[in-house]
């Protein structure tokens, strides 16, 4: 049988043996074992089958299939000239297969360009024999069609556009060629292959019939079915076809009131469309052709503006407008000015009565357009200014200066986001009117009424638009604008209503980015004077230096500011100020390295900073040993701790080993709360430092003397050991030999918590355990270790111990990466697995009236303090199984216990939004528990609600944040059984003595509420 | 000085608002009218629920009333927010027996739709009036013949005869009201009803030939009408109590005046006023030939009647009025109202003896129209003969909700102290209804 | 259901002018940004397990139910400012509908009664507006579900502000009528997507 015969066989079987066949016989005709004129003959009596067109089709099928998988050596030039005629000369006479013919010739081109004539002849065979969409209901047969076509376009376009130029008849042929093809996946090439013609021809002859061919086909309605193989979306389409529109300024004529006329349309969609459209055209079409549509569109866009319906919708109106700008511009004088006269006249008319939706609007419009190029803000500020300022001298209302000056703004605005693009923009005509301007604001921001908030910010917020600008305000202008800002910063003491001190701040700072000299010379000596060397009231400084240290934010001038704040504090140091005020300038100086942005080099803090700021700080301890205050100690340390952490080990070490000979003997000599207090700066200093820097004997010797202190009952508070052992181990202690480290500075857990261990002890414990748990390197030591931790909690001991649990995984700000800690990702989830099953097991186990009848809530507590800090992604799994538990844990009565409630709240809060189905079944019981958190009385009425005891106000406000979800996340059927007895119980919530408790219990109230709505006739 | 003291909260509780209890006329059972679009009924012994007569009514049901001298079967009518009015027959075994207590087992979890289904064997659902065109705010049967009156806020009020068999049939459509008619209320032995409304004003209707028309326009009162009630045939009680020997001449005819003029009616109102009004008899008075026969005097004289103001009752209340009960035992008034108070009035004897000893007629006639407005003073009565006393006041009798109706009912419970002791049933906004001892 | 503007272009109140809890009632001390900077020390537990680690909880940690903060103008005014007008997507604060200083809460009249007034003056956007009723119903609406019902609820129009007030008063005082209102579907969906924006 010969191939052809196997492939008809096949062919409706098994479309992949079918093709393996047409393979084969390529590689035949490759190998020479084939001669293409036997193949061709083999086709003859199938491809002429007179009375099996479909087997037509398939023979012509088979010829495609075989031509596509040859190479391209594989035939000659004559054998492929002779195929191709071959297939176009029975299109002529057959259009079975056409597809395939179709296919065939792809292959054949791909096989070997052809030239132009052959290209021609392929187009008008299918032009002239074929129309896809009357002829091939199947659209894989019109898409090869489409192929060929674009193909041609592409490939040979002065070939085809010569057929256009030499035959009138070609176009009107060629564009209803493909009339009323519906498929997305051929429209989609036929939108392409349209352009070459509509943007590379001179088409005016026939640019409306081309435009309507496309314009049919807008706005495009079309939802991809769920299963589209080819992906193709409703916005590809949109795309294409907005391509066409805009690609001929022929098509204006037609396609500017087309679209104004769909603009009309009542959907939102359609709308969007459409101004998407306009854009794409005012883009696309030639200056001139906008010229003559400008003003009509601006008529029917302004309403768009000027009486909202979707906030997107004005937004594209107004790209539309500025671009339109844009293009008159180019026109000309008088053109644009044609353009912008019935802009300047309509807003002008709407600053009559502002402000208003209007007004504000217009003064959109005008930033728009405004910002479109530096001649077009020119005119918008010539023709509004004056009228503006006339309404505003002629106005004695105070709202209605604000809404001038609200659209004031918005010019400014324009011309400062000019000045990015245009360096040297021409802003001669705002500068007439600066004064008029500056006077305004100046006075509505220093002399208004301070009741008048919005109108003070708009002068403000103008003032600082003002001055950024260049060339407009004069350097004594900008120091005006300064100076009255700082005033308030410094001297306007508003409590309540009327208080803008936090703007102003905030406007003085990006002004230091803006206008770094002026601040730097009028502002920053001014908060000096008020920053005297020794205050009689050292509190009142502080607003005044915590606006100072905001000002660091800004880098132009932050050394500026951090080298007056050192100077001040030097003073201050010398004339003996009050602690506290050291303290705040201390505090000043560790915010601006923290949030300022002091200069970098290679992504690190410069290292000058520390010898210029820290180091010397660090001496001051030093000579002062023994007499410096604490609150000093420790935010020094927290200075070096930021500046000196980033620096490089050779840098850190340097300091190191300098230090190395005071500190560890500093820590011995001190005692009591001096060395608390100092080993809080030590602290934060070893934090700083990276892991290859420090000295082993040094650790250890840190390690036995903190531990010492540790266990000592009659250290007191001891914080800053515990948490310094913490560091010390985590960072510097080696892990592969813990053991003995831990065992050589006597801080081994087993041992410390070996027969009735002293609360010292307990606590060293957890410490050294978090240590280890964060590092994540010492696996098994630190599972036995919480193991030990978890048996303390068998005995019911005091529930103190129990709390500790929430300390292991607690977020701590010395062991962080940036302290160079190790810190172990998988942390969480090993105390997750190693914790939670046993206390869940030992929960179920422990009835309260057991033997220990605290070791319950014991348990209760301490699991909520591991899961408080776990993301809820860990604990989903296993969330039904810790349901029972954590209801429980709402039950607790004590007030000691009542931190374990926030956290298990939060929990069912997140349950409830990722997994409401989990938390469904405990429906019943969960109203009951959440309705006695949020009780902050004693609940009269209820079975067990009387046991209720007063929760904390957070925990009301989650019980209710949580009462509210159910409603939202739980089927109707649910909860609707408990809707009215909820809504009556939270009654008494509506008159909690918190308010932000009574805020949730509105929102809950309503939820529930809500379940009755519009369902008055259910039942 | 009396006082006002808590016996008992009905049990279990409505989860929403109550509106009225209304007592049987002679079992000891009272019909709550519910927002959940149930009528409750708890018996006045054991004050627990009995039965909840539900799934009849989409809205609200706003009030309830029961058929007088209906031995043997008990029927109730319920009016509702849905325009309809249905009328319920229950067989009277050992009803308000309270045997039988339906306790809400879910704790009142379920609120209103648990327990729909208990008891529907008992109450049978009869008929459905429809016809008015919004809801309708108060039902009445009269007492005299087979007349049901409803109204609503259609501003309609409408009278329905009962043919046999729960077969109604409409008599009137009365329309003259100009807002709401809140509350209707029959003349306890002639054929009149009362009405009042949202209107302000309050009109009497009586059937004049065999068409029923208003025969009188009471104006007085500031604001909507919200409630009515008549005073008992043998209205004297409150005077008379075992001093008749000692009475006066002219208290005597005062007595025999106000037996001819016939029972009194009272109203509260909105404006936080309560108003007694009377009758002006027309003729001369002719011996009347006995207390009981007077009324039918009046028969087949002309239609028009006239009432007037004739008190006003001590002002304590400060927010607007919702009921006001008169015992038909005691004479005592009891009202209540938003501001949660519960009030017990009393008409007494003057002390001293008004200046000028004209007779009552003479004074009434000069119909010195009540003064208006000024509150507090006890007395505003325009007949000196007799004042009005607030006798007992009760704060917060509903917690801090407002209270709907309070009404005057016979005591049935084991701790009942005389045969014909009265005590006060109380409905309020917190869905509870409660039940008071008026301690002398 | 359609609404025929009465006032197509009202005056709208710039936000920052609207009263507010924060701006109205400061914090006797403003935390400043440095008391963000002074260390949250997580393990005071660490440091006397006896101490109630009360810090452990995140937000307020001094939680004294003692000092009460009364239900005040303020917070009435912002349970509805945020209403939304059903003529405008504005708020009934921005559009003056209802202000600060139109908001009296009275305390009880005597020392035994337990029962406090709100009353509240509503100014319609028009001296016309259609909808005056609809809003003044929901204002109501929303006070009577959020305020504890030791509250009574009085919400009117403000003097001559409409020519239908005293129509209005008259209805909204009308506590049959506000109760047969919520069980009408058309109202009360109404007056949902009023309420819809309140937070």
């Amino acid at each position: 049988m010969s191939d052809v015969q196997l492939y008809l066989i096949e062919v409706d079987k098994d479309k992949a043996e079918a093709v393996r066949i047409a393979q084969q016989s390529a590689q035949r005709l490759e190998k020479k074992e084939l001669k293409l004129i036997d193949l061709i003959t083999s086709l003859e009596e199938y491809i002429n089958n007179r009375d099996d067109g479909n087997q037509r089709a398939k023979s012509v099928a088979y010829l495609a299939e075989v031509l596509s998988s040859l190479s391209p050596k594989a035939l000659s030039f004559q054998e492929k000239r002779l195929l191709s005629d071959f297939i176009l000369g029975r299109i002529e006479g057959d259009l079975e297969g056409i597809g395939a013919s179709a296919r065939a010739l792809v292959a054949l081109e791909t096989l070997g360009k052809w030239d132009s004539e052959t290209a021609q002849k392929v187009l008008k065979t299918f032009l002239d024999h074929t129309h896809p969409v009357r002829q091939f209901k199947l659209q894989t047969e019109r898409y090869a069609i489409v192929q060929l076509v674009d193909l041609l376009l592409a490939k040979y376009r002065d070939a085809i556009h010569k057929m256009q130029e030499e035959d009138p008849e070609f176009m009107p042929v060629f564009i209803s060629y493909f009339e009323g093809e519906k498929d997305p996946r051929n429209l989609m090439l036929v939108f392409s292959l349209l352009q070459v013609p509509m943007t590379e021809w001179d088409i005016q002859a026939n640019a409306q019939d081309l435009f309507e061919s496309v314009f049919n086909y807008f706005p495009i309605t079309f939802k991809p079915p769920p299963d589209d193989p080819y992906g193709i979306t409703a916005q590809d389409l949109k795309d294409r076809l907005r391509d066409c529109i805009a690609s001929n300024s022929d098509f204006a004529p037609h396609a500017f009131p087309q679209l104004l006329d769909k603009l009309d349309s009542t959907s939102m969609n359609t709308k969007r469309d459409v101004l998407q459209a306009i854009q794409a055209c005012v883009i696309g079409y030639e200056p001139r052709t906008i010229n003559l549509y400008a003003v009509t569109l601006w008529d029917a866009l302004k309403f768009e503006i000027l009486n909202v319906q979707e906030e997107d919708l004005a937004v594209e109106s107004l790209k539309a407008l500025a671009l339109i700008a844009a293009k008159m511009v180019e026109c000309g004088e008088n053109q644009l000015n044609a353009y912008i006269r019935p802009i300047i006249k309509e807003c002008n008319e709407h600053l009559e009565d502002a402000p208003t939706k209007q007004s504000e609007a217009a003064g959109k419009i005008l930033y728009a357009v405004a910002a479109s190029s530096p001649p077009v803000a020119d005119r918008i500020t010539k023709g509004i200014l004056p009228a503006l300022f006339a309404l505003f001298q002629g106005s004695e209302s105070i709202v209605r200066r604000r809404g001038l000056l609200e659209v004031f703004n918005e010019i400014t605005k324009a011309y400062s986001d000019l000045e990015e693009s245009f360096p040297d923009l021409n802003t001669e005509a705002l500068q007439a009117f600066s004064t008029d301007a500056l006077d305004a604001m100046l006075r509505g921001f220093v002399n208004a009424p301070t009741a008048e908030v919005s109108f003070r910010l708009t002068s403000l917020d103008g003032l600082a638009q003002l001055a950024k600008l260049r060339k407009v305000l004069s350097d004594s202008d900008i120091h005006r604008v300064v100076d009255a800002i700082t005033d308030v910063v410094l001297h306007e003491k508003i409590k309540g209503h009327g208080d803008i001190r936090s703007n102003a701040i905030k406007t003085l700072t990006e002004m230091a980015g803006t206008v770094p000299d002026a601040v730097r010379d009028r502002a920053l000596p001014a908060f000096m004077v008020e920053l005297p060397d020794v205050p009689a009231d050292p509190s009142a400084c502080d607003s005044v230096l915590e606006a100072f240290a905001e000002l660091s934010s800004e880098q132009r001038i932050f050394d500026t500011v951090v080298l007056r704040l050192k100077n001040k504090l030097n003073a201050a140091k010398h004339q003996k100020a009050p602690e506290k005020y050291q303290r705040s300038l201390l505090l000043a100086l560790l915010y601006t390295f923290k949030f300022g942005s002091p200069r970098q080099e290679n992504g690190k803090i410069q290292s000058e900073y520390y010898t210029d700021f820290a180091e010397p700080l660090v001496a001051d301890i030093r000579q002062g040993l023994g007499n410096v205050a604490p609150s000093i100690l420790e935010i020094t340390g927290r200075i070096c701790n930021v500046v000196l952490r980033s620096q490089g080990a050779h840098f850190q070490a340097t300091v190191y080993n300098k230090d190395l000979e005071w500190i560890p003997s500093a820590i011995n000599a001190s005692q009591g709360a001096q060395n608390q207090a100092f080993t809080s700066f030590v602290l934060y200093y070893y934090a700083a430092l990276r892991p290859e820097v420090a000295d082993a004997a040094d650790i250890v010797s840190q390690l036995k003397m903190q531990a010492a202190v540790a266990v000592n009952p009659s250290a007191g508070r001891n914080g800053g050991s515990l948490r310094l052992i913490a560091l010390l181990l985590n960072k510097f202690a080696n892990p592969k030999v813990m053991q003995s480290t831990l065992e050589a500075c006597s801080i081994e857990v087993s041992a410390l918590l070996s027969n009735n261990a002293t609360p010292q002890a307990i606590n060293l414990a957890f410490a050294v355990v978090k240590a280890l748990i964060t590092q994540g390197k010492s696996g098994a030591l630190s599972t036995r270790y919480l193991d030990l931790l978890l048996q303390l909690l068998a005995n019911g001991s005091e529930n103190a111990v129990a709390q500790q649990f929430a300390t292991i995984l607690a977020p701590d700000d010395i062991l962080t990466r940036e302290n160079h800690c190790f810190v172990s990702g998988l942390a969480k989830q090993k105390v997750f697995n190693q914790a939670v099953p046993h206390i869940i097991e030992a929960v179920r186990n422990t009835t309260i009236s057991s033997t220990a009848p605290t070791s319950k809530s014991n348990y209760l507590i301490a699991l909520s303090g591991i899961l408080r800090w776990l993301p809820y992604s860990i604990l989903e799994p296993s969330l039904s199984s810790l349901s029972p538990a954590l209801l429980q844990t709402l039950d607790l009565t004590s007030r000691a216990d009542d931190i374990a409630k926030a956290p298990t709240l939060a929990i069912f809060e997140s349950a409830l939004m990722h997994d409401p189905n989990v938390v469904q079944e405990h429906t019943a019981s969960l109203v009951t528990r959440l309705l006695n958190c949020c009780a902050s009385v004693q609940i009269p009425n209820g079975a067990k609600a009387g046991i209720a005891a007063a929760n904390t106000a957070p925990v009301r406000a989650k019980a209710l944040l949580c009462l509210a979800l159910m409603p939202r996340q739980l089927k109707r059927e649910a909860v609707v059984p408990y809707r009215r007895q909820v809504v009556k119980r939270l009654l008494p919530c509506l008159d909690d003595p918190k308010r932000a408790v009574r805020m949730e219990a509105v929102r809950c109230r309503t939820a529930w509420l809500g379940l009755d709505k519009g369902a008055d006739d259910e039942e | 000085m009396p006082s006002i003291k808590a016996l008992a909260t009905l049990s279990p509780p409505c989860t929403t608002r109550t509106w009225s209890s209304t007592p049987h006329p002679h079992l000891p059972i009272v019909a709550t009218a519910c927002s959940d679009k149930t009528a409750r009924i708890y018996s006045l012994q054991n004050f627990e629920q009995q039965s909840t007569i539900s799934g009849g009514h989409k809205r609200s049901v706003r009030s309830c009333a029961w058929k007088p001298n209906s031995r043997g079967e008990s029927v109730l009518v319920t009016g509702s927010f849905d325009a309809s009015a249905g009328i319920w027959r229950r067989w009277e075994n050992n009803a308000g027996g309270g045997g039988k207590a339906e306790i809400d087992f879910t704790g009142g979890m379920a609120g209103g739709e648990e327990g729909e289904d208990e008891d529907e064997d008992e109450w049978r659902f009869a008929v459905i009036l429809d016809g008015h065109d919004s809801e309708i705010k108060c039902v009445a049967f009269a007492a005299t013949s087979p007349l049901l009156a409803t109204c609503s806020r259609d501003k309609s009020v409408w009278i329905w005869e009962e043919l046999e068999d729960d077969n109604f049939e409409t008599v009137a459509v009365l329309q003259e009201h100009e807002g709401d008619v809140k509350c209707v209320a029959w003349h306890p032995s002639e054929e009149m009803l009362a009405s009042g409304s949202y209107d302000d004003t309050i009109r009497l209707w009586r059937e004049d030939v065999d068409d029923w028309a208003c025969c009188a326009l009471l104006t007085g009162h500031e604001g909507t009408v919200w409630w009515m009630d008549f005073e008992d045939v043998n209205n004297i009680y409150a005077l008379d109590s075992d001093s008749t020997k000692t009475l006066t001449e002219t208290q005597k005819t005062y007595v025999q005046g106000r037996m001819k003029a016939g029972p009194r009616l009272i109203s509260c109102s909105d404006d936080m006023t309560i108003r007694i009004w009377k009758r002006i008899p027309k003729d001369k008075p002719e011996v009347p030939t006995g207390q009981i026969k007077a009324p039918s005097i009046w028969k087949n004289r002309d239609f028009e009647e006239e009432w007037v103001e004739e008190a006003r009752l001590p002002q304590v209340h400060e927010r607007p009025i919702y009921t006001v009960s008169w015992s038909k035992k005691t004479g005592k008034v009891v009202s209540t109202g938003s501001d949660g108070k519960i009030v017990v009035y009393e008409e007494q004897w003057r002390e001293a003896k008004p200046e000028n000893d004209a007779d009552g007629d003479t004074t009434m006639d000069g119909a010195t129209p009540a003064p208006e407005g000024e509150a507090s003073t006890t007395n505003q009565s325009s007949n000196q003969l007799t004042e009005w006393k607030a006798v007992a006041v009760l704060e917060n009798g509903h917690d801090v909700f407002e209270i709907n109706h309070a009404v005057w009912a016979p005591r049935a419970d084991k701790d009942k102290r005389t045969e014909d002791e009265e005590v006060i049933v109380s409905t309020g906004d917190d869905g509870e209804v409660k039940v008071w001892t008026l301690e002398p | 259901m359609d609404l025929d503007k009465d006032n197509a272009n009202p005056t709208i109140i710039n936000p920052s002018d609207l009263p507010s809890r924060r701006r109205s009632t400061p914090d006797a001390k403003p935390l400043g940004i440095f008391d963000a900077l002074v260390p949250a020390y997580y393990p005071v537990a660490l440091v006397d397990p006896l101490s109630s680690p009360e810090h452990l909880h995140d937000a307020s940690s001094s939680d004294d139910d003692l000092d009460r903060e009364e239900i005040d103008e303020q917070e009435v005014y912002d349970l509805i400012s945020t209403i939304s007008d059903p003529e405008h997507p504005l708020s009934l604060g921005s559009l003056g509908v209802v202000t600060l200083a139109d908001i009296a809460i009275i305390p009880p009249s005597s020392p035994q009664s337990r029962i406090s007034t709100v009353r509240v003056l509503v100014t319609p956007t028009t001296s016309a507006c259609s909808l005056t009723t609809v809003i003044g119903l929901g204002v109501k609406v929303r006070l009577m579900e959020a305020l504890p019902p030791r509250f009574r609820i009085d919400v009117r129009i403000k003097q001559g502000t409409s020519k239908t007030a005293d129509e209005v008063n008259k209805q909204l005082g009308d506590k049959e009528r506000v109760a047969a209102a919520m069980e009408n579907r058309s109202l009360v969906s109404v007056v949902s997507n009023m309420l819809a924006t309140c937070e």
